[in-house]
């Protein structure tokens, strides 16, 4: 027998709970249960043929927690724990049709960003696990919180492994996991990922489960698994509480729903598996008819369904933008998240990410760039770039079902985009142009656009997730070719039933009053059909006309989200009162950051660049410092004061680049927090501060290696590094960075910060300055830089 | 269940270390904002389990569990107790997201939003507390004692959870640097007598920190 046989039975039948069963017979609070495959077999073996008497199509083998993380201490290896456990349940399995899955559970760590394992750490641990467990039938993941951890197994699995994958994840009663994965982030994703079965396990009983199977049998064709509790816990006896009985009733409902895989988790036995597959023999099956699942991209927590006009934010993008460049060339992420977070507060609903520089590594940057966006913010994103590389790269580490921007009709294109598109579950945008060009005529674009359709389809790409874009050319040197972009946009829509896409901005080229232009169009080609416009969401007008057709059009109802962006203003707003008489200072002291940006403005009329920070800023912030110090003033105010400084920064800066007068930095002084710690917000602050003075801060992040210190102080020559460590564990890192430091002779002074820290402490690790606070940072910068 | 209303902002502005200074109204209504944010994303949740215990020489051991709680500060605190109580309380991956997001987009928002946080945590050890208490009513309890006090090794971290499974029952784990994710969560134990235990709060004199506490330096304490 094997699994897809298995699937022609109306229902099919898991096993109940192991760790259950093993505490009845024994199993110790915090023992690791896999070590009784090796001291008592016969338990195992035991469970597992009470479950195959109970009438078990598949039982999971005692592998749960079978991985090199959690067998550490053990003294076993996942080499010698996982065959030998398969070998049980094979054995158990003799003379029966019953399949053998190969059961993984969490690592029982919890991944970056929250926690300090990487994606690609995980993808090991699993790949080891599977590896390992080639014997099995099947490979379950189950009792999954965090979507990213069950990517990384999945990948593992199908890079690995030719065995049928299920994967359940364990939901609370608000329908979201521990991490916030919501059932349709879940779905949409392990489905793109080609899993053959999907579903919930743990957490809750049979009746709790029953509202979010139905909302997950909305969302997937695949057979659905249901393994939940027998009921609730007692927290204090921490038995569970209904019985055999009352959980088959409750299990015998999800027939309705078109559930087809039923099992139990903690506290089911073999007696309510028997009653299970005993009250389903006489359940009639649900007719599972193929529904239309909507068409839809997420993050893990937010999904955004394509059923109406969705903004696709192209700010993070560096073409003909020299901040945005530098940023990337600076290595300066948190630029980048700032772009993130300013359109999505202007109403974003999807980002477009593309970081391709000749002079950067894109492929890494991308990567990097990816994951500290979706650590940030629950936006789905689009990924964008021509280097198939860093295509992949990014759809890998990405956590949700992205958008891939972008394939042509070109056959090179297509043979090479829509295979990674497939493996990864990904949407895909599709431009309507091949190797002659852009097409004039509608009717010819209408051709490429089915083609590339056809061609996603034979690759197996569902048609929803294919969308086109009819591409917009310049008004002022093709005006004719306007109305063709927005008929073939209408044909696209209607005769192949495909969702379309257009970048919106390049219409106007050439042409004064730009935004005019722009947002017209953008009214237009909605009124044709547009579903996903790419746009630069933080010019008003630009959301406004999104906004304007939603309500024109009677997608926003009663136009309840014009009135949530715009209030009740029925005329524009007035025009900004006048310029009160308040100086740098006053910001400063008041937390006023945008007035701080228009002072700061002014001031640039007047005096040079470098003489507003010198003259002006730093004095200013001094003065908050020396407030800081004497107890007049406390943190939250000096950081407020310092992003008042911020911002007047950023107006120079965008300044200077404009200008093209090169900053003149105090010098650059590394910050990390040390290998192990993953609390940042002490270095961050202090990072605000420094920036604030004029000195360039390279941000290693957290938890960072001693290497990496050591090889970016050498590569951009840093004369001052500064370190941060909460934990009194991790100050041995924090050592060793310093020794590692001084052992390659590199040749800068170290600072160092952080709660656990005396300055007695830090003379003791050879740290040349202890630094009490932020403020002590910048006195200590003055000292070694200047 | 434990819901929390409201959170405590005295404690908050203590962590901020202006306990001395009132802040001014627009601190304040950023205190009041970033509580309402919190608010919304805050899910305490918590586990706990009561172990009878023995003292050996320079251990507590738990019945029926792998957990040997090691050092002489701990067989201090469970002096005559009876029992034992693990708890780890988390209030969820919400509030790390939204620390990251006040990290990059409002650096003040996020200081004031951690220091509300940290006293979210202590309160939801307090409801902890009290669920506990009412739990075992007929014995006196001790103080909160976390892996890391004293000498009981935080190394442990690992192992305590594991005990009460809390990776999974609640979503709380730790680093391979013993740090508990989600950042704002506790562990800790509660010696369970059934006679009046002396100390009734946490001292200076056990506290590995002594030396660099911003609070004693100010003349005062954390508790």
């Amino acid at each position: 027998m094997r699994f897809n046989e298995l699937l022609k039975k109306n229902y099919i039948f898991l096993d109940g709970a192991m760790g259950t069963m093993l505490q009845a017979k024994g199993l110790q609070l915090g023992g690791i249960p896999e070590l009784i495959n090796i001291s008592n077999p016969e338990w195992i073996s035991d469970i597992h043929k009470s479950y195959i008497n109970a009438g078990s199509d598949i039982i999971y083998t005692n592998t749960f927690g079978a991985n090199r993380y959690k067998l550490k201490e053990s003294g076993y290896t996942v080499d010698e724990i996982i065959p030998k456990a398969i070998e049980i349940a094979k054995d158990a399995c003799k003379g029966t049709n019953t399949l053998v899955a190969l059961d993984i559970g969490p690592i029982g760590q919890l991944l970056e960003p929250t926690g300090s394992l990487s994606f690609e750490e995980a993808y090991d641990i699993f790949k080891e696990q599977i590896i390992a467990g080639k014997d099995a039938d099947l490979i379950v993941f189950e009792t999954m919180t965090d979507l990213y951890e069950i990517k990384a197994a999945v990948l593992a699995a199908k890079e690995n492994s030719k065995l049928p994958v299920i994967c359940t994840m364990t939901f609370e009663q608000n329908s979201r996991t521990f991490t916030g994965c919501s059932v349709s982030a879940m779905a949409l994703t392990l489905s793109g990922l080609g899993v053959d079965a999907i579903g919930l396990n743990c957490s809750l009983g049979p009746k709790e489960l029953f509202p979010i199977v139905k909302e997950l049998s909305e969302w997937t064709n695949l057979p659905i698994v249901v393994k939940p509790n027998a009921g609730l816990p007692d927290p204090v006896t921490n038995t569970y509480d209904i019985t055999p009985d009352e959980f088959a009733e409750y299990m015998a409902e999800f027939a309705g729903l078109g559930v087809k895989i039923f099992g139990g988790c903690c506290g089911t036995t073999s007696e309510y598996i028997k009653a299970l597959t005993e009250k389903l023999s006489a359940t009639e099956s649900a007719v599972s008819s193929f529904k239309g699942i909507p068409t839809a991209v997420c993050s893990s927590s937010k999904t955004v369904i394509i059923n109406r006009p969705r903004v696709i934010g192209e700010r993070i993008n560096p073409t003909g933008k020299k901040m945005f460049k530098q940023a990337l060339i600076n290595h300066d992420i948190s630029y980048i998240l700032n772009q993130a977070v300013e359109q999505v507060n202007a109403g974003a609903d999807i980002l477009d990410v593309n970081v391709g520089l000749p002079e950067i590594d894109e492929k890494s940057m991308m990567v990097e760039v990816i994951k500290a966006l979706q650590s940030i913010s629950d936006t789905p994103l689009q990924i964008d770039s021509s280097d198939i590389n860093a295509l992949e790269a990014g759809l890998r580490v990405y956590n949700g079902k992205a958008i891939v921007n972008s394939v042509n009709a070109e056959d090179e294109s297509l043979d090479s985009v829509l295979p990674l598109v497939k493996k990864y579950g990904a949407c895909v945008i599709g431009l309507t142009l091949d190797k002659n060009g852009i097409p004039k005529t509608a009717d010819e674009r209408f051709r490429l656009a089915a083609k590339i359709m056809n061609k996603a389809i034979e690759y197996g790409i569902p048609k929803t997730d294919i969308f086109i874009d009819c591409l917009t050319l310049t008004a002022s040197a093709e005006q004719s070719a306007v109305m063709e972009t927005l008929k073939a946009v209408r044909m696209v829509k209607e005769r192949l039933g495909l969702k379309t896409v257009l970048g919106v901005s390049n219409i106007s080229f050439g042409l004064p009053v730009r935004e005019l232009i722009n947002h017209n169009f953008l009214t237009m080609a909605l009124s044709y059909g547009l579903d996903l416009p790419i746009i630069n969401p933080n010019i008003t007008s630009m959301m406004g006309a999104v906004r304007s057709y939603n309500l024109l059009a009677n997608i926003d109802k009663n136009a309840a989200e014009f009135i949530r962006a715009y209030g009740t203003d029925t005329t524009p707003a007035a025009p900004a009162e006048v310029d009160r008489e308040i100086d740098i200072f006053y910001a400063m002291e008041h937390g006023l950051k945008a007035e701080g940006a228009k002072i700061t403005e002014k001031l640039l009329n007047t005096h040079e660049p470098m003489s507003i920070v010198n003259e002006i800023l730093i004095p200013a912030l001094d003065k908050v410092g020396a407030d800081f110090e004497k107890g007049i003033i406390f943190l939250p105010q000096l950081i407020l004061s310092a992003e008042v400084a911020q911002s007047a920064f950023e107006v120079i800066k965008k300044h200077l680049v404009k200008n093209n007068i090169s900053s003149q930095s105090k010098g650059k002084i590394i910050l990390a927090t040390v290998k192990g710690d993953i609390h940042d917000i002490g270095k961050n602050i202090v990072k605000v501060l420094l920036e604030n003075y004029g000195y360039t801060v390279i941000d290693l992040g957290k938890d960072v290696d001693c290497q990496a210190v050591v090889d970016t102080a050498v590569e951009h020559n840093v004369k001052l590094v500064g370190l941060s460590a909460l934990m009194t564990t991790t100050l041995k890192s924090m050592e060793e960075t310093i020794k590692l430091l001084r052992d390659n002779r590199v040749n800068c002074k170290v600072m160092v910060g952080g709660a656990v820290l005396t300055p007695d402490y830090a003379i003791k690790i050879g740290a040349d300055f202890y630094s009490k606070d932020a403020k002590g940072s910048v006195d200590i910068a003055r000292k070694v830089l200047g | 269940m434990i819901n929390l209303d409201k959170i405590d902002k005295k404690e908050a502005l203590r962590y901020l270390q202006c306990s001395n200074i009132s802040p001014d109204s627009s601190i304040m209504g950023l205190i009041n904002e970033c509580e309402k944010k919190l608010l919304k994303v805050i899910e305490p949740r918590y586990l706990y389990s009561a172990f009878d215990i023995t003292h050996t020489e320079n251990s507590v051991i738990l019945e029926n569990c792998t957990l040997e709680l090691t050092g002489n500060d701990i067989r201090k605190h469970l002096k005559d107790c009876k029992k034992a109580v693990l708890f780890c309380t988390t209030i969820s991956n919400g509030v790390d997201k939204l620390l990251r997001f006040a990290q990059i987009s409002n650096m003040t928002e996020a200081l004031v939003l951690d220091s509300l946080a940290s006293a979210a945590i202590e309160q939801v050890c307090d409801e902890v507390e009290k669920i506990i208490h009412s739990a075992y009513p007929n014995f006196y309890s001790t103080w909160r004692f976390s892996p890391g006090y004293g000498d009981l090794p935080i190394t442990l971290q690992a192992e305590f959870l594991n005990v009460l499974n809390s990776s999974k029952r609640i979503g709380l784990s730790a680093t391979s640097s013993f740090m508990l994710t989600p950042s704002k969560s506790v562990t800790a134990i509660i010696g369970l007598s059934e006679t009046p235990v002396a100390q009734k709060s946490r001292n200076c004199s056990e506290c590995n920190l002594a030396k660099a506490c911003v609070y004693r330096k100010n003349g005062g304490h954390c508790n």
